[in-house]
Formats: structure tokens, C-alpha cells, sequence
């Protein structure tokens, strides 16, 4: 009996635990993220004092957001990225999606070398490409172009990968019962596969939107002009300024905040593709 | 004239359509899987290949955008001048210390965070993990804005709240140490949601009737976790720290907009070190001699991991 109670209580104990270092492992992580929000609620005279002010004592709405869209093109900026993220994502689910099937369903010569080589792809790591890209795209004239964003993101190998994987479960009889039926090859890849494929499709097209929506290296060695920025070039540029001007704190987060909310919903709204997407492929959002 | 524009056209349109819509099933299937592989491969070949043969090309010239038509043949002289640098083996050291600091913690602290997290039941396993991923789909420049604002010197609250329990104040940005150990916190702290789930993943692909086993066979819930867990958990771990290592080295927005490399080149990396000379110097030669060395480098991680993983799949 005193075995059992004592058992209970450690058992009680060590549930306490856990969940008191589970609470403290979601403060650090969502403090920043509170921290962000909260100041950009804030009216100038909260921002920069001592001690901190942790929740606004005058609520300003969204004041600072209307004085951020006020001083600096977001639209333009939201608009650019919109514009990247659309195309390079439907560029790239329209690839991936028909390589994938290819080298699940079709037998062809060489097959087994060129999947390898696609996969290998992979291994060329962004900082190596970087100068060939900035060359090549000078020389046919493309920076400081939109396209320029866009073209180096228009498949993906780790796509090819995922759909391969998926399309392999499909059993080939609904393939060869569309055949007899005569279908053309591209007909039954639009209208048997496609819709089969909406599972890993939408993972993968969240991780390639997310992606386009945060890069940030690329965008800034090629866009100059200050209408073609995407978010994350114009964040850094214009709240990067705001910040260093101190009494300007409270406009950089109303703007930092703009930027982030658009991938925090997007992900919350498709979190389930999301986290099966990652443990699936491991690919990084 | 026509004639010529005829054949052209049944050479182009005509013949190639009457190809895709009628003709026998096999070779229908061969034209359909032709036409979707060349556009692909093309493209991987023109944005994933030549880039390595065109860093290379431009590694062993004289290649300055001040200079535009002339790139002469300079052989090694780039890279002896990057192997002569100072800055350069500083950037190798603070690249290696900010692996080191982000792979070795996250391997520790995501793995005992995803075995607290593993047996609790859904809802909340699902919360918390959303809520670890949540700085892993903000933009990082956002990241560094926000945590330049926390760790402000006086008036920023980290300092506020470690001075209610006696610590600090800190210098976090303005000072070598600081503003390493900073990189470092802010790469786990937005990093901890991938390898958590990546984790996870890889636990539900343990069978619980060996923990149950081991536990029959007395032994202790820590034993079950270093002699059984940890061993199946192999590839998991081997994936992760490939990944782990490609992408730390690798990382430049996150550095770049909260330290810029500094103070001084205290937390330049590789990756910015590349982007001075490249985009700031405009010396292409030299960036790419620089890139060409970590390339080097990140190829002869993913072939180790290709053999360890390998050697998993023998027995």
C-alpha cells in the first residue's frame, strides 16, 4: 500500500516536471515571437525605456502598421514576393510531379543513371552556385529582374524524390486500365495522377512557397531597384534602418511582423502536410 | 518557299503531334517520358552542373568586375592567396565553432526534448511541436530584428529579466564572445523545430515491444535508452548531422543581418567571407576559390554520410 502511494507520487511527480520544463521550453520559444508582437503595438514613448515594457500601456492598434505602409512600399514588396513564391512553386510542382511519375511508372534506357544524377543534384551546395549564377545571369542581361529570382527555382530534386516515392504506391492497374481505355499518356498523368498526388503535392508546394518567401541571399545580390524588392531584402533594408534609429523600434517590428504572419499561417493552415512533408524528406522549411 | 515551310511544319508540328497522338502505345510512352525528362535535365544540368565546372573556371582566373573583358589564366594564385589570408582561417575557425555549437547542442538537447515529448498524447504533442516550428518558417532576417531588440544593452528585456534573477548585464552583440555565443543560441533557437520532428519521426519507427522486452529483462528505463534507442536511432542521427553540418555551413542571412560578421571578424563565417570578396570586393576569382574550397569540404561530408548510412544497410 505505502509502496503503491509512494510510486503514485513520484509517478505524479515527474509528470509535474515534465510539463513545467515542457511550459519552459514554449516561453523561450515564443517570447521572441510575443516580444515582436507587443512592440509593434506600442506608441513611441514604450519603446526604449528602462525597465522594459512587456505589455503596451497605450494599445496603439494598428497605428505603427498604417505608418509602416505609409513610409514604405510593403504592397510592393508583398506583391513581389507573392509573384516569386506563385510561380516558383507552380513551376516547381508541375516538374516535380511529372519527373516523379516518369521515374516511378516508365522504364526508359538509362534510367537508374539519370535518377541518380538527379539526386545528386542535391548535393550542390547554394554557395558554390552562387557566382555562376550572378555571371550568367549579367551576362544575359537578367539583374535586377524579377525572373532572375524566379529561374534558379523552378524544380527541385528533393521534389522529384518525394513525389517518386509516392507515385511507387499507386498500383499500375489503374494506370493500365486508363491505357485500355485510351487515354493519352499526358491525359492520365493530368487527370489520374495530379489529383492522386494532392498529398505530397501540397507539402511540397508549402515548403517551396515558404522557402521562395524567406530567401534572402539571392534576391539581395540581384535586386537593386528599390520596386522589385521582396520582403525579406525590403524588411532588411528599411526596418534595418528603422532600428537603428531607437525611437523607431516599435514601426520595425509592425513591419517585422507583417513579413512573418503570411508563413505562420500558411504553415498553421497546412502544419499536418507540413510535419509529414519534413519526416518524410527531411527537407529544411 | 512553301514547300520548305511545309516540311518544316511536318517536321515540327505535324508529325511530332500525330506521334503523341496516335502510333503504337510504346512508342507514345517513350515520347511522353522524353519530352518530360530533357526540358528537367536540361535545366538541372544548366543550374546544377555547369555552375560547378563555371566555379571552377573562375577560381583559377584573374576575374574582377573592374576589369570586365579581360579574365586571364592565373592558375592557383587565387587560392594560395585565400590559404594566405588571415581572415580566411578565421572565418574556417568560426564556420567550424558555429557547427560545432549548433549540431553538437542540437543533437543533445532536440533528442531529449523528442523523448520527453514522444509518449504525451495528442493534442499536445502536436501543439508544442507547431509551436518549437514556428521560428523555423520566420524569416530569419526577421529573427535577427527581434532578438536585436531583446538583447539591446539597457532598455532590452533579456537583460531586464536575467538582472531580476542576478545575472548580467551582458554585452550580446558588442563583444567577441557575446555575439559568438548569440549566433549560436539564435541558430538553435530557430532551428530545434526540424530536429524535433526528425526525431520524432524517427522514434515512431522504433517497435515499443523492445522497450517493453528490455524492461522485462530488468532493464532500467536509462539502459533502454542508451543500449536500444540510441543504436536504432542511427540513421536518424547520421541524416541529421549531415544536414546539420551542410546547412550551418552554408548559413548566411542569419549572421549577416544580426552581427554583419562582426565585431571585427569575430563571427565572420566562410559564407560571408565568400560574399565580401565576391559581391563587396567584386572579385569573383577570389570568392570562388573560397567556395570551391567548401564545396570541397560539404562534398566530403555527404560522401562519408553515403558510407556510414551504407554500412547501416549491411546487416
Amino acid at each position: 500500500m505505502l509502496r503503491k502511494l509512494k510510486n503514485h507520487s513520484m509517478h505524479l511527480g515527474a509528470t509535474l516536471l515534465t510539463w513545467a520544463l515542457l511550459a519552459m521550453l514554449a516561453a523561450c520559444i515564443l517570447f521572441p515571437l510575443y516580444w515582436m508582437l507587443m512592440t509593434s503595438f506600442k506608441p513611441m514613448s514604450e519603446v526604449w525605456t528602462y525597465p522594459p515594457i512587456f505589455f503596451p500601456r497605450h494599445f496603439m492598434g494598428l497605428a505603427n502598421y498604417r505608418e509602416v505602409v505609409r513610409r514604405v512600399p510593403v504592397a510592393q514588396f508583398y506583391g513581389n514576393s507573392i509573384y516569386v513564391g506563385a510561380a516558383r512553386t507552380l513551376a516547381t510542382l508541375f516538374t516535380c510531379s511529372l519527373v516523379g511519375y516518369v521515374f516511378a511508372k516508365f522504364e526508359f534506357a538509362a534510367k537508374e543513371t539519370l535518377f541518380m544524377l538527379v539526386l545528386a543534384t542535391m548535393m550542390v551546395p547554394a554557395t558554390v552556385t552562387l557566382i555562376p549564377y550572378f555571371i550568367l545571369f549579367k551576362d544575359l542581361g537578367l539583374l535586377n529582374t524579377l525572373a532572375a529570382v524566379i529561374v534558379p527555382g523552378l524544380t527541385s530534386a528533393s521534389g522529384i524524390f518525394m513525389v517518386r516515392q509516392y507515385v511507387e504506391s499507386i498500383p499500375n492497374e489503374l494506370i493500365a486500365a486508363a491505357r485500355i481505355d485510351g487515354c493519352g499518356e499526358f491525359w492520365i498523368y493530368a487527370t489520374l495522377i495530379l489529383p492522386l498526388c494532392k498529398p505530397v503535392l501540397s507539402a511540397l508546394g508549402i515548403f517551396t512557397f515558404l522557402n521562395s518567401w524567406n530567401e534572402f541571399l539571392w534576391p539581395l545580390l540581384v535586386l537593386r531597384d528599390k520596386h522589385l524588392l521582396t520582403l525579406p531584402v525590403g524588411l532588411n533594408m528599411f526596418a534595418g534602418t528603422m532600428m537603428r534609429q531607437q525611437q523607431w523600434i516599435h514601426l520595425a517590428m509592425a513591419f517585422v511582423t507583417m513579413a512573418v504572419l503570411p508563413g505562420m499561417l500558411v504553415f498553421l493552415a497546412g502544419q499536418r502536410h507540413f510535419v509529414q512533408g519534413i519526416a518524410l524528406t527531411g527537407m529544411k522549411g | 518557299m512553301g514547300g520548305v515551310l511545309q516540311r518544316a511544319l511536318h517536321a515540327w508540328v505535324t508529325r511530332p503531334l500525330r506521334l503523341l497522338m496516335g502510333g503504337s502505345l510504346r512508342r507514345q510512352q517513350n515520347l511522353f517520358v522524353w519530352l518530360s525528362l530533357v526540358p528537367v535535365l536540361a535545366y538541372f544540368t544548366l543550374f546544377n552542373l555547369y555552375p560547378i565546372v563555371s566555379a571552377l573556371n573562375v577560381s583559377l582566373r584573374r576575374w574582377r568586375f573592374a576589369e570586365p573583358h579581360s579574365h586571364p589564366f592565373v592558375g592557383l594564385e587565387n587560392y594560395a592567396w585565400a590559404l594566405q589570408d588571415e581572415v580566411f582561417w578565421v572565418s574556417l575557425r568560426n564556420s567550424l565553432l558555429f557547427l560545432v555549437g549548433h549540431v553538437g547542442l542540437q543533437l543533445v538537447v532536440a533528442l531529449v526534448l523528442a523523448v520527453i515529448l514522444f509518449p504525451i498524447r495528442q493534442p499536445w504533442r502536436g501543439v508544442l511541436t507547431a509551436v518549437c516550428f514556428l521560428p523555423v518558417v520566420t524569416s530569419a532576417v526577421a529573427v535577427s530584428l527581434i532578438f536585436r531588440d531583446l538583447f539591446a544593452p539597457v532598455t532590452g528585456p533579456l537583460n531586464y529579466l536575467l538582472g531580476l534573477v542576478g545575472l548580467g548585464p551582458y554585452n550580446y552583440l558588442t563583444t567577441s564572445m557575446g555575439a559568438r555565443v548569440s549566433v549560436i543560441a539564435i541558430t538553435n533557437w530557430k532551428n530545434l523545430g526540424v530536429w524535433l520532428v526528425l526525431y520524432l519521426a524517427g522514434l515512431t519507427t522504433i517497435p515499443a515491444e523492445l522497450d517493453e522486452a528490455a524492461a522485462i529483462d530488468g532493464a532500467s528505463r536509462v539502459q533502454a535508452f542508451l543500449f536500444i534507442t540510441i543504436p536504432l536511432l542511427r540513421p536518424t542521427l547520421v541524416y541529421l548531422v549531415v544536414m546539420g553540418t551542410v546547412g550551418t555551413l552554408q548559413d548566411f542571412t542569419g549572421i549577416y543581418t544580426l552581427t554583419g560578421g562582426g565585431p571585427g571578424t569575430a563571427t565572420r563565417t566562410l559564407v560571408l567571407h565568400i560574399y565580401q570578396h565576391a559581391f563587396n570586393f567584386f572579385d569573383m576569382g577570389r570568392g570562388s576559390a573560397v567556395a570551391f574550397v567548401l564545396f570541397v569540404a560539404l562534398a566530403v561530408v555527404s560522401a562519408l554520410q553515403l558510407r556510414v548510412l551504407r554500412h547501416d544497410f549491411e546487416y
